[in-house]
């Protein structure tokens, strides 16, 4: 089987996935016990709204004919109008969803920056005190929930030694008096195309807290996977022939053995990326962010069901296509990947 | 000695023996005279639940989750197992509907007006109703029916007899069918930054601020807002019916009428007004001078074309014009419109409502038809929200929509050209609200200083923020009640003798000092006090358990003589308390549950 089979297999399995989650969000939404047309007329309806309402959203329709228009309509990239605020959702997704790249990524470059050379130190000098302290910081990483760090991170920063913002990725002065202008939607680029420089200081400082809570599960993740396939490797024969020939530690460590645990580790870091916009949602929540989470939050919470299948199938799509990126990376750049 | 050891030994072994099986009897005997003692004196766990209910309510809300609890409490000591179900609002109103007779037996939400009139809470939650919306308890009665009816048409040309209508009415509802637990009406507590001044909170439009009425901090110039969540979801004055009244609706677009914090309505577009003897004819006198944001004056054909619109759309509050026949302009006088109705109805308080009663450009129409307008109105992102330069509203009010991104930010600005002038002041040049969804951030950012005003936050925080120098806590009475609508189809609650005692057995106090700490006060009928139709001296249900029991026997039922004796007989503390109940009993001797 060449490269080509096997990635064009791939595909194929990760089209079917999203095809079952489709399936799947689409039918349980149905099946929750609550009236989409009701929502659509607003808080008090009349009955003769509710109706209207329920034929404009060809609810009035046998379920398995609802579910065809839904799909044929997903193809040419139509999520459908939410219920709530009855515009489209994709239009609403692309909105919100720089906000949410740009907290995630800056978490999980973070998480990368501190994660991969605490997981080298702590292979390195295994089982001394370093290891052991870098092992724990790493397991309450994975372990403490988002939502009570951020809060402890907020009465910290912000209520008692007032340096960094409580909410928001921009302060309101800036906001009212030196707007950012809206290119790509992500403000840090945004405001340096700009040259809006005021604005840009407040987005960096805005962005400190909400990554570094974002950054916690990667990180632990990162250090402890990093670690693990350090330890394996530098245990392998050619690492010791290595030393033999006085080639000097910092060679040793960095060119020879990281280069060949970092690939293993990479996968499980990969998805730990993917797994982050979910994790995304509730940071947003506490800091008010304004992304796909605020978005997801208020949909779920007001029964909004197209945009709870459309956020849910958007998820899966990220999920799938990252983890489908890895494994084709994993096999065009590691020959031992058999597949 | 050989012997002797081995003796010894036997007897040993043959003691041992005996006392095995002397402990052994010893034993069996103590096991039977227990369970004989047992027998005998263990009294017959009594019989179940007098009666099984069902209570329904909104899950999300603590409030709403702790009132629920102490029902059940205290029904238990009736003997009656109420089982209570948290629900999503749609859920709960979809179980609602669908079947009395599977329904559940109280349900318990919050109502406020849309028109400002008791009519509101008599019409839409106890009105005969041929497709159940929100008569939620299924009352019928036609007697009612018919004197709110004619209340409510007398009520602009002869308040006196509307009033007396209402109190028979409500004196129905209430004493001879009690169709309802009336819970009660809810202060509303808003946290505003010291030295902000100026600001009322009108019972009539709950947590709206008029912006304009606060009176800044020397050198300050934005007023910041902190929300509780995404709660605007549609900026259309014709369709929306959601909480944008609450943030910024009344900044932006006026109404005809308003009506101010002691009840009283007053002209805001309309100077002044005038009814026909039967109440069919209204005809308003609009303000001079008034500009729309983008700069058309307003007159008698914009006011027509708004409410047309409206009308014609039949969204969210348009119902509230439902008496409207005909709305009539004239072209010798720009500033006066009429209105035809087809029944009498208080059309100065219609127009006052919170929703669907604002005035707004007829520039939109140049954009296109209805649903174009109402799309521009509510500029769909990715678009850089809006196109175009602000103001992205189309209303006369003080303050104009200078940017919106949902979910997360609104900021308005100030409109120079507003009618009632900028003299006098300081005012706010810019409002900003920011959506903050968890309470312990908005706590933290009134304490920090990053916002003036904000609300709903654990009440159990609000006297210490109050005492501390930061912020103000404000709680103002609002119109805003609590009920719990009793099943009148499904048994037992179609009988009215336990709906009554059901209605007695309410801790109504407890219930106020518990779970609102305070922040409320038992309501005396449907409608809250200061709303027109409210009846100062309603009878009122106290709690009262002797009475409830007494109801209870008339209705046929066993209620258990006492709270202690009660909770023996509920299934959901089957294990702990009849123990407990047995061990008094046996210390007391005597049975404290009356025998059917």
């Amino acid at each position: 089987m060449g490269i080509h089979t096997y990635v064009a297999k791939r595909i194929a399995l990760s089209a079917l996935v999203i095809l079952g989650t489709i399936t799947i969000t689409f039918f349980l939404s149905r099946m929750v016990p609550s009236d989409p047309a009701a929502l659509w007329a607003g808080q008090h309806p009349t009955i003769e709204e509710v109706r209207k309402a329920r034929v404009m959203l060809g609810l009035d329709q046998p379920l398995h004919v609802q579910y065809f228009s839904y799909l044929t309509k997903l193809m040419q990239g139509d999520l459908g109008v939410s219920i709530r605020f009855k515009r489209s959702i994709l239009g609403d997704l692309l909105f919100y969803l720089p906000a949410t790249l740009e907290l995630i990524i800056a978490g999980f470059i973070i998480a990368l920056a501190i994660g991969i050379p605490l997981g080298v130190i702590s292979a390195v000098k295994e089982n001394k005190i370093i290891d052991h302290l870098t092992r724990t910081v790493s397991i309450a990483g994975a372990s403490i929930p988002v939502f009570w760090l951020g809060i402890v991170f907020q009465i910290i920063f912000f209520g008692m030694l007032g340096i960094l913002p409580l909410t928001g990725r921009v302060s309101s002065e800036i906001l009212i008096a030196n707007p950012i202008k809206r290119i790509t939607g992500f403000y840090l680029i945004d405001s340096l195309v700009t040259g809006n420089w005021a604005a840009f200081t407040s987005v960096l400082v805005h962005l400190v807290l909400p990554a570094i809570t974002i950054a916690t599960y990667p990180l632990g993740l990162c250090m402890r996977m990093v670690r693990a396939s350090m330890i394996e490797v530098l245990r392998e024969n050619y690492i010791r022939a290595a030393r033999a020939s006085g080639i000097p530690e910092r060679t040793i460590i960095f060119r020879y053995a990281l280069k060949n645990a970092i690939v293993p580790a990479f996968t499980a870091i990969g998805l730990s990326f993917a797994y982050s916009i979910t994790g995304a949602f509730l940071v947003e929540f506490i800091f008010s962010w304004g992304g796909v989470g605020s978005y997801i939050t208020y949909a779920i919470t007001t029964i909004d069901y197209p945009v709870i299948v459309g956020v849910t199938i958007f998820v899966c799509v990220f999920y799938v296509a990252i983890n489908l990126f890895l494994d084709i990376f994993q096999a065009v750049v590691d020959p031992r990947v058999k597949y | 000695m050989e012997i002797v050891k081995k003796m010894s030994k036997r007897v040993m072994m043959s003691r041992r023996a005996v006392t095995k099986v002397q402990a052994a009897i010893i034993a069996v005997v103590i096991i039977v005279a227990v369970v004989v003692a047992a027998y005998v004196w263990w009294p017959r766990p009594p019989p179940g639940p007098i009666m099984k209910l069902l209570a329904t309510y909104h899950g999300p809300d603590p409030d709403e989750m702790k009132v629920a609890e102490m029902m059940k409490s205290e029904l238990a000591k009736l003997g009656i197992e109420l089982e209570v179900r948290g629900m999503e609002w749609v859920a709960q109103w979809d179980l609602a509907k669908a079947d009395p007779m599977k329904a559940q037996h109280i349900f318990i939400f919050y109502w406020w007006p849309t028109i400002l009139s008791g009519y509101d809470f008599l019409v839409n939650m106890f009105h005969t109703e041929e497709e159940i919306f929100f008569n939620l308890g299924y009352y019928y009665n036609s007697e009612f029916d018919n004197l709110i009816d004619e209340a409510y048409s007398l009520e602009a040309t002869d308040p006196k007899r509307a009033l007396e209508l209402y109190r028979e009415a409500q004196k129905k509802l209430v004493e001879d069918d009690c169709a309802s637990i009336f819970l009660y009406d809810l202060m509303n507590t808003h946290v505003i930054r010291e030295g902000i001044g100026g600001y009322v909170d009108n019972p009539a439009y709950p947590h709206v601020a008029l912006f304009r009425d606060l009176r800044p901090p020397a050198g300050e110039t934005t007023f910041r807002r902190a929300e509780y969540g995404t709660i605007i979801t549609d900026l259309d004055p014709s369709s929306q019916f959601s909480n944008e009244i609450v943030i910024i609706a009344g900044n932006m677009y006026e109404p005809l009428t308003w009506v101010t914090p002691e009840g009283k309505v007053v002209g805001v577009l309309a100077e002044s007004w005038s009814v026909s003897e039967d109440g069919l004819t209204w005809d308003f006198k609009l303000r001079r001078g008034v500009k729309f944001h983008d700069g058309t004056p307003m007159d008698s054909t914009a006011v027509a074309e708004s409410f047309e619109r409206t009308r014609r759309m039949g969204m969210g509050a348009a119902f509230i014009w439902a008496c409207v026949d005909e709305i009539v302009t004239f072209e010798e006088d720009p500033y006066l419109v009429q209105f035809k109705l087809a029944f009498p109805a208080p059309l100065d308080k219609i127009a006052a409502a919170s929703y669907a009663s604002w005035v707004f450009s007829p520039k939109v129409f140049d954009i296109g038809d209805d649903d174009a307008v109402h799309e521009w109105l509510n500029g769909p992102p990715p678009a850089g929200v809006f196109a175009g330069d602000p103001p992205y509203d189309v209303g006369t009010g003080p303050y104009y929509l200078a940017e919106w991104v949902p979910g997360r930010h609104v900021v308005l600005k100030r409109f120079e050209g507003y009618w009632g002038g900028w003299e006098g002041g300081p005012y706010y040049d810019t409002i900003y609200i920011e959506e903050v969804v968890e309470p312990a951030t908005r706590e933290e950012g009134i304490l920090g200083g990053v916002f003036d005003w904000t609300y709903m936050l654990p009440k159990e925080h609000l006297e210490k923020i109050h005492e501390g120098p930061v912020a103000d806590v404000i709680s103002v009475p609002s119109f805003q009640n609590l009920l719990g609508l009793l099943n009148m189809k499904s048994p037992p609650t179609d009988n009215p003798l336990v709906r009554k005692a059901i209605a007695y057995a309410i801790p109504y106090q407890d219930i106020i000092d518990e779970a609102l700490l305070g922040y409320g006060m038992q309501s005396r009928g449907p409608v809250p006090a200061g709303l027109f139709g409210h009846i100062e001296d309603l009878f009122q249900y106290t709690h009262n358990l002797e009475k409830a029991r007494e109801l209870l026997r008339e209705a046929g039922y066993t209620p258990p003589a006492s709270a202690m004796a009660a909770a023996g007989s509920m299934a959901y503390m089957e294990l702990l308390v009849p123990c407990f109940y047995a061990m008094t009993c046996l210390v007391k001797r005597e049975w404290e549950y009356t025998p059917t």
